[in-house]
């Protein structure tokens, strides 16, 4: 199922990228890769394929094998909650804080369909009892995993590629713990996504707007709270939750681009990338990462892979230690 | 990989003060049993714990916050001397 599902997701959103990318160039649905000295126009939204390539095998699923219906459906509802505000946000624009709040209702599905567990499994102490906080605390990890995928695309292939690194992790530790459904989810949601990646990655022959970023994010909290990987989760994403911590205690709350004071990074006449180094600047994993000096934008890729890479080790460490310990 | 070694060295701290705080606070608080009169007041213990709780992780953001614009402005000097 995992297999036909993954393989499924993976041709068709492979097909309809360049469909999708051409429509949307056509309707002037197009980005500026302001990380390029030639600054490019690149078709924007075309996240919208990973929802597409998502929803399309995950009916071809549920009509093959009728396993995990309920989980399915509030998985694709949850994703498509997702997809419609990012969508909304693309075209019309959402205030920095409407879209984290908006987020929230994203878990609805899951809320409304009961297809989370309110015993989370942490390493050393085993199975815990939060039937009240859980449900609560539900929309906000939704939305922070959102918000994370959405504010961690700085350069070119970074969001797509190491939310695939993020879900191979997810997917190992559902075996390792024998979460049947963070299984199912996880490799689901892989195949859109690596094949996005492909034209994603550097340089960028796409982009996935807000309606890819918030999507992949919303499907990533979803995973984690039903296929009870929440601490494994938590630690695949700190990079990304790193990133908006920092952005988010450095310029002291939710702002939106434009009324930064001042950008994280600057771009050089020889199209490398440097931090900036005013006070005043945000702090970001990539102002982090230019701080001893400037780089090629497809280093930095790079060293967000690495760092993803690193963390998704920790996060199977930590899967190992919740497997020895139960 | 060598330039970003302290980013490698935060994400290790921050990973293991993790899961020595979720163990501090899951095994060691929350099933606490005080040998007080509270036991009279569950609610108002439950609420304790749950305060040391919270105390506890925003210890943990702010060890992480120190510990990266510690990181930052090293890197800045470095880049510095180098140059």
């Amino acid at each position: 199922m995992t297999v036909t599902s993954f393989t499924a997701g993976f041709l068709l959103t492979f097909l309809l990228v360049p469909k999708v990318a051409a429509y949307m160039r056509r309707k002037g649905m197009v980005g500026v890769d302001v990380h390029k000295p030639d600054r490019p126009a690149i078709p924007e939204m075309v996240g919208l394929t990973v929802v597409l390539g998502l929803t399309a095998s995950a009916a071809l699923v549920l009509v093959l094998w009728q396993a995990y219906t309920r989980e399915f459906l509030a998985f694709i509802a949850t994703v498509l909650i997702a997809a419609a505000i990012g969508a909304i946000d693309d075209l019309k624009g959402l205030g920095p804080k409407a879209k984290p709040l908006l987020m929230m209702l994203s878990s609805v599905p899951i809320l409304l369909l009961g297809t989370y567990s309110p015993h989370p499994v942490f390493p050393f102490v085993g199975a815990t009892r939060l039937t009240i906080v859980y449900p609560l605390l539900l929309p906000v990890a939704v939305a922070v995993t959102s918000n994370a995928m959405n504010m961690a695309d700085p350069v070119n292939g970074v969001m797509s590629g190491t939310s695939a690194i993020i879900l191979t992790v997810l997917l190992g530790s559902s075996v390792l713990l024998g979460r049947g459904i963070g299984l199912a989810l996880s490799g689901l949601m892989l195949g859109p996504v690596l094949a996005f990646f492909w034209y994603n990655r550097y340089p960028s022959r796409v982009f996935s707007g807000d309606v890819g970023s918030l999507s992949i994010g919303a499907a990533l909290g979803a995973i984690v709270v039903m296929g009870q990987l929440e601490l494994v989760g938590i630690v695949a994403m700190m990079p990304q939750v790193m990133n908006a911590f920092y952005i988010l205690s450095s310029v002291g709350g939710l702002l939106e681009h434009s009324t930064l004071p001042e950008r994280p990074v600057r771009l050089l006449p020889d199209g490398r990338l440097d931090a900036n180094l005013k006070p005043e600047a945000p702090m970001t994993l990539t102002r982090i990462i230019l701080a001893r000096g400037p780089r090629r934008e497809k280093e930095i890729a790079n060293e967000f892979f690495r760092l993803t890479l690193f963390s998704g080790l920790l996060a199977f460490l930590t899967a190992l230690v919740i497997w020895g310990f139960r | 990989m060598r330039r970003l070694a302290d980013l490698y060295a935060i994400l290790l701290v921050v990973w293991s003060s993790m899961m020595l705080g979720l163990y501090v606070i899951f095994g060691v608080v929350l099933p606490a049993e005080l040998p007080l009169d509270m036991a009279a007041s569950p609610g108002l213990l439950g609420t304790l714990k749950v305060a040391l709780g919270a105390a506890l992780g925003l210890l943990w953001l702010k060890l992480w916050r120190r510990l990266t614009y510690w990181s930052f402005r090293r890197a800045v000097k470095m880049r510095a001397s180098d140059s």
